[in-house]
Order: structure tokens, then C-alpha cells, then sequence
């Protein structure tokens, strides 16, 4: 059976005392390791939940949707890439934040991606495709990012192969700068409207 | 009621879970969802990158805990950086590699070449300082490299094409340029099979300088052959040499490619995925070098358009630079004329009407009298315009392939190989990304 793949990313101003970066950081790090569909949707819920009350706070984003030939390479891919970044970002840093090799101190920006790999035309596959559907002009918007995020719990998550959630920087006290995103490998993310 | 009749049980279970200042993150799989061992190692290649990217001294605890039991993992690599850590016939070292149209002479008559395999890539390095960053020397580097003895006791160079047609197209090109006082504002690009673009840049070496772009390293089972470009470069390389020293300072550059670069990868066990993107200057070091003109060179007329991986240099080249294309074919001898001269139109008379037709420099260009009119074989480059078009080479085109700051496509250029857990040492390879595993033999430290 083929697959589908949906990912989005979103960065967002991170102010320095700010719940919602603790929150995610919670979540996902008290995430059980063995979760049944509830505890799954469960999961996702509180995920989004912080998320919808970020939507102003959205800087930057990309998403895709990409069904059958490419979906689960482009899972791996994503998977691979953002988790092999670690190694990249262990040996940069140095013991404290004030070592860390980047452009500016000027941290003010978390990135969270979300990833989804579900089954090609079950019920998951046409909710996202349903809500994926759009005019190009509305692509990059906030209230596009808000609207696909809070697709993720009304998902049929039996139809879910594989998920996957990350937020950059892992540590409260850092952050990525203006300059960051607009060099380094983020060049493909969008200002969104 | 039986068992076998309730509906299955659903479980997600978490393959990767990390929790530390770069990045808190976690990926799950749902087991009932996992049907095949085809799947399995799918799943595994998700692990590949990361256990290439966070190299021995980070796999201990977080690959310890995304790892389960076997005691050996798949792992995705870029082909060229196996073959670098293996040797350049990794998997396959017993296989013959089949060079076309071999010789045991060199451009010369010589057989100086069985030295040259040391110096190739400094030979035929571009003379200009400028030009030194563009130059990709892999390829022509390869034979020297400490672990390569058995590729330079394979290598032989690469015959021409019967009566140096390709040479004579080169020099066909050359005397364009030198009747309009060898402008140095415009640049070739040759894209052309691997030989062939050598042999084309040996015909104009006298004049430009040539800027060898080959980013890969032969296989046997290679999909790319570039030992024919290799060869080829082997059997010109005391032209090249020649010239090199001889060239008028500031001659303007030839980049020369090999269109094999992309060949059709069908993914079969006798293919070794060892394809490469071109890498060529952007539009801003293009215009630092005083460049406002490109011309592309294809092999005929029916390859009208650059290759897919060169269509976003080329879009982002027209904002300030001009860029056209032209068939090789557009330069043929004339016919019952002995084979020695090529002009572009076929006829002496067609010849300079170029500059015409592209609108470069005619006024450095004798008058040619009446209006001139082409022959059908002639392509109509002139009219070429960089259009974007999707390819899966595309950065971020939402809808299409996408990644996370990659350069390649997904699984552009890479190979499958198992490895030991314990060890690191790669025990196979797999040419083909479905097919089976071979398990790897040699001297070269294979299980």
C-alpha cells in the first residue's frame, strides 16, 4: 500500500519567559514510549493545543503533503536529517550556551516540526488532503499553519504509520537568530503573512 | 468468537527519542502498521543517516536506545563517501571495469599516461586563480588516491571519436570566438557525454580554459561509466598540459561536464548509484568574473533544455546574465568536404552568421553580405530562455520533493550498506536500494 507523507514546520518567537516552549518541551520529553490510539490522540491534543494559542507568534514556516512514490523516503529523509543534525549541533556547542557557534546572540526563535507518515487513500490520507487543499496564494499564511495543526487530532490515527515531533533548540535558554534562519539550511522556510 | 476475529490491537512504539539542548524530539512507529520485512528495512534507513551523521562518539546512548537487537544495521550512504572510506569498487572489487574504446596510446603516441594517472587532476587544473574554485577535480583525482591502486592499473585512456570529430567541433567553436576577437564575456558550458565534453574542450583548450566539473568516482557497476570521461581526460591530458602553459591569460572559461551525471538509475542490482549534481558558479560569481553570456552546449538538437539539475542555476543566472544554448550538431563539415573543418551551419559561409543569430558581438564579426539561411538540422538555441520548471532537483516546491537543507534529492547518489553495530565496519553492499545484499569481499578490512 502506498503512503503519504505530511510535514510542517513553523518557527516561532520564542520570548525569553515563555510557558509555551516549556510546555512543548514537557510533552514530548514525558512522552510515553508505548502509546495506544487514545493516548496517541492524547498526545497530539496537548501538542496542538500549545501550538493554536502560538499562531501569532508564527514567524516562519514550510509544509508539504506528498502522496504515494517519495512519501517514505521523504519521512526518512526529515527524520534522518533533523535528528542527524544533533551530532552537527553537539560538536558546535560548548559546554554553556555562550560557546554555541551561530551568527548572532540574538536568540529569539524556536522551531517545532511535525511529521506524519499515514496510509495512501485510507481516512487520515483524506483529512489531510481534504485540509491541504487550498489556493497557492494562501500557502503561507498563519491561519493556513493554525488550520493544518489543528487537522493533526482529528486524524484517524489507525491509519497513522509513523509521527514524529521536534523542537530546536531542545534548551529553554537558547535560540535561533534572524540571522540563523536566513542562512544555514533554513533558506526554503517562508515568512508567513 | 476466536481471537483471530478481534480487530488488531494498535500500539505506536517510540524508535528515537532525544531530550537534550540542541533538540527534544521523538518518533514513533505503529507496529500493526508494519507489514513487511521490506518495510523493516525501510524503517531502519530512517536510522541510517543519523548513525552516519552522529559518527562513533555521539551513537553511544541515543542510537544504543533507537537501535534494538540485530547486530548488524542498513545504513543509506552517499556513494562517493563509501567508495572514499572503501575504495572505489566497494562491493564489488572481483568485477571488470569496462572502459569503451580503450587505448594503450595517448593523445601524443606516448604512453606517458601510466604516470599521469598521479597528476591528472593538477594537470589539468585551470591555470587562472579565478577560475581554481570552480574546477571539481573527484573524478580526475581519483586514480591517485592511496587506495586506489587497482583503479589505475584498470584505467587506460579513452580513443576518440573516429577522425576527432568532437575535437574538430571544439576547434569549429574556437574560431567563432577568435573571428570576434575572443570576447571574454561569454562562458561555454559543455554538457555533453563525459569523453565527448573532453574531447570538445580539447579542441578549444587553446583559447578557453577548460574548468572540469566531474563530482564522481567510477564503479563497475557503476550508473554513471565516468571512467569514459576519466579515460578521455587521460588520453588528452599532454594537450591539455600543453596548452595550459600556452593559453593567453584571461581566456575565458569552458566548464565541461558530463550529462551521464543524472543517467536513468532504475534501481536494478547491476547499478551502483554513483550520480552526482553539476556544481557550477552562481550568477554572482559568474558576473565577478566579468561574465554577461552563456552559452550551453547540448549534444544535438533535440536537447533543447538543460539538464534538470542545472534549471535553477540557469533561472537564477538570466536576471543579469544572458544564456543560450547550441547543439553540437549546429557545427558540421560541409557536405562531400573532406572531414577535417566543421562550421556552425555546415557551410563557410554559415559559419560566422552566428554571432548574428545570437546577437552577441556581430559587430566584432566581418560583414557577411546577404542574409544567411540556416540549414534544418540547426537548433534553434539562440531562442533558448531559462524557464523554471519542477524537477526533483527543485528547492522546496510545496507538493513536490522536499527535504531539510539537503542538496540531493532522496536517495540521489546513495547506496545501501549493512554494517557491524559493534564494530562500524561495513560487512556489505547493496548496489540497488531493493535489491540484495552483496556481501563485500577484498582486502579492505570487509567481513
Amino acid at each position: 500500500m502506498g503512503k503519504t507523507f505530511f510535514g510542517v514546520q513553523v518557527v516561532i518567537k520564542a520570548f525569553p519567559v515563555d510557558s509555551a516552549r516549556r510546555n512543548l518541551h514537557e510533552i514530548i520529553a514525558g512522552s510515553a514510549a508505548e502509546q495506544t490510539l487514545l493516548e496517541k490522540r492524547a498526545f497530539w491534543k496537548k501538542i496542538t493545543a500549545v501550538l493554536n494559542d502560538e499562531i501569532a507568534m508564527f514567524e516562519y514556516g514550510f509544509w508539504d503533503l506528498i502522496r504515494g512514490r517519495g512519501a517514505e523516503e521523504e519521512f526518512e529523509e526529515w527524520t534522518s536529517e533533523i535528528e542527524g543534525a544533533l551530532a552537527t549541533e553537539k560538536e558546535e556547542m560548548g559546554e554553556g550556551p555562550d560557546q554555541i557557534r551561530r551568527i548572532s546572540a540574538d536568540k529569539r526563535f524556536a522551531i517545532v516540526t511535525i511529521i506524519f507518515l499515514v496510509e495512501e487513500d485510507s481516512n487520515a490520507d483524506l483529512t489531510l488532503g481534504e485540509r491541504c487543499e487550498m489556493p497557492e496564494s494562501e500557502y503561507f499564511t498563519r491561519t493556513t499553519f493554525g488550520r493544518l495543526i489543528s487537522t493533526i487530532p482529528l486524524l484517524n490515527f489507525a491509519n497513522v504509520e509513523a509521527d514524529a515531533v521536534y523542537l530546536a533548540p531542545g534548551n529553554a535558554d537558547d535560540g535561533l537568530s534572524d540571522e540563523d534562519l536566513h542562512g544555514g539550511g533554513y533558506e526554503y522556510l517562508k515568512p508567513l503573512l | 468468537m476466536t481471537y483471530d476475529i478481534l480487530p488488531p490491537q494498535h500500539h505506536f512504539s517510540r524508535k528515537a527519542f532525544v531530550n537534550q539542548p540542541a533538540l527534544v524530539g521523538a518518533r514513533w512507529w505503529q507496529e500493526s502498521l508494519q507489514r513487511s520485512e521490506e518495510h523493516d528495512l525501510s524503517r531502519r534507513q530512517a536510522l541510517l543517516a543519523l548513525a552516519a551523521s552522529l559518527g562513533p562518539l555521539a551513537i553511544g546512548g541515543f542510537l544504543a536506545a533507537v537501535l534494538s537487537e540485530p547486530q548488524e544495521i542498513d545504513i543509506s550512504m552517499d556513494a562517493l563517501d563509501l567508495q572514499r572510506r572503501e575504495g572505489w569498487d566497494v562491493g564489488h572489487v572481483h568485477d571488470l571495469l569496462r572502459i569503451d574504446h580503450a587505448t594503450l596510446m595517448d593523445a601524443d603516441g606516448g604512453m606517458g599516461w601510466r604516470q599521469g594517472v598521479l597528476t591528472l587532476a593538477d594537470d589539468l587544473a585551470p591555470a587562472q586563480p579565478a577560475l581554481a574554485p570552480f574546477y571539481v577535480r573527484t573524478l580526475l583525482q581519483a586514480p591517485a588516491e592511496p587506495g586506489n591502486a587497482s583503479l589505475r592499473s584498470t584505467l587506460t585512456p579513452v580513443d576518440p571519436a573516429p577522425g576527432d570529430a568532437d575535437v574538430l567541433r571544439g576547434a569549429a567553436i574556437r574560431s567563432l570566438f577568435e573571428a570576434a576577437q575572443m570576447p571574454r564575456d561569454v562562458a561555454l558550458i559543455l554538457d555533453l557525454d563525459g569523453a565527448q565534453s573532453v574531447a570538445v574542450a580539447a579542441g578549444m583548450a587553446p583559447a578557453f580554459e577548460p574548468v572540469f566539473v566531474f563530482d564522481n568516482w567510477p564503479h563497475p557497476r557503476g550508473v554513471v561509466r565516468s571512467q569514459q570521461a576519466l579515460g578521455a581526460a587521460l588520453y588528452y591530458r599532454p594537450l591539455f598540459v600543453r596548452l595550459r602553459a600556452q593559453r593567453p591569460a584571461g581566456a575565458p572559461p569552458v566548464f565541461v561536464l558530463d550529462r551521464n551525471r543524472l543517467a536513468r538509475y532504475t534501481d536494478e542490482d547491476t547499478q551502483f548509484d554513483n550520480r552526482y549534481v553539476a556544481r557550477l558558479p552562481t550568477a554572482v560569481n559568474l558576473e565577478a568574473l566579468g561574465i554577461k553570456h552563456i552559452l550551453y552546449v547540448t549534444p544535438a538538437q533535440k536537447d533543447s533544455l538543460e539538464l534538470d539539475d542545472l534549471n535553477e542555476d540557469f533561472v537564477a543566472y538570466q536576471q543579469a546574465i544572458d544564456v543560450r544554448t547550441m547543439a553540437l550538431t549546429d557545427l558540421e563539415h560541409p557536405p562531400d568536404a573532406p572531414r577535417t573543418v566543421y562550421y556552425y551551419g555546415g557551410q563557410p559561409h554559415t559559419h560566422l552568421w552566428f554571432w548574428h543569430v545570437y546577437g552577441w558581438h556581430g559587430s566584432r564579426v566581418p560583414a557577411t553580405g546577404a542574409r544567411v539561411s540556416l540549414p534544418d538540422h540547426v537548433s534553434n538555441g539562440a531562442a533558448y530562455r531559462p524557464v523554471s520548471r519542477p524537477t526533483i532537483f527543485s528547492s522546496r516546491v510545496v507538493g513536490g520533493a522536499s527535504g531539510i537543507g539537503r542538496q540531493k534529492p532522496s536517495g540521489f547518489g546513495r547506496v545501501s550498506v549493512r554494517a557491524s553495530k559493534s564494530t562500524g565496519a561495513i560487512t556489505s553492499v547493496r548496489s540497488s536500494r531493493s535489491g540484495s545484499f552483496t556481501r563485500a569481499g577484498g582486502g579492505r578490512g570487509f567481513g
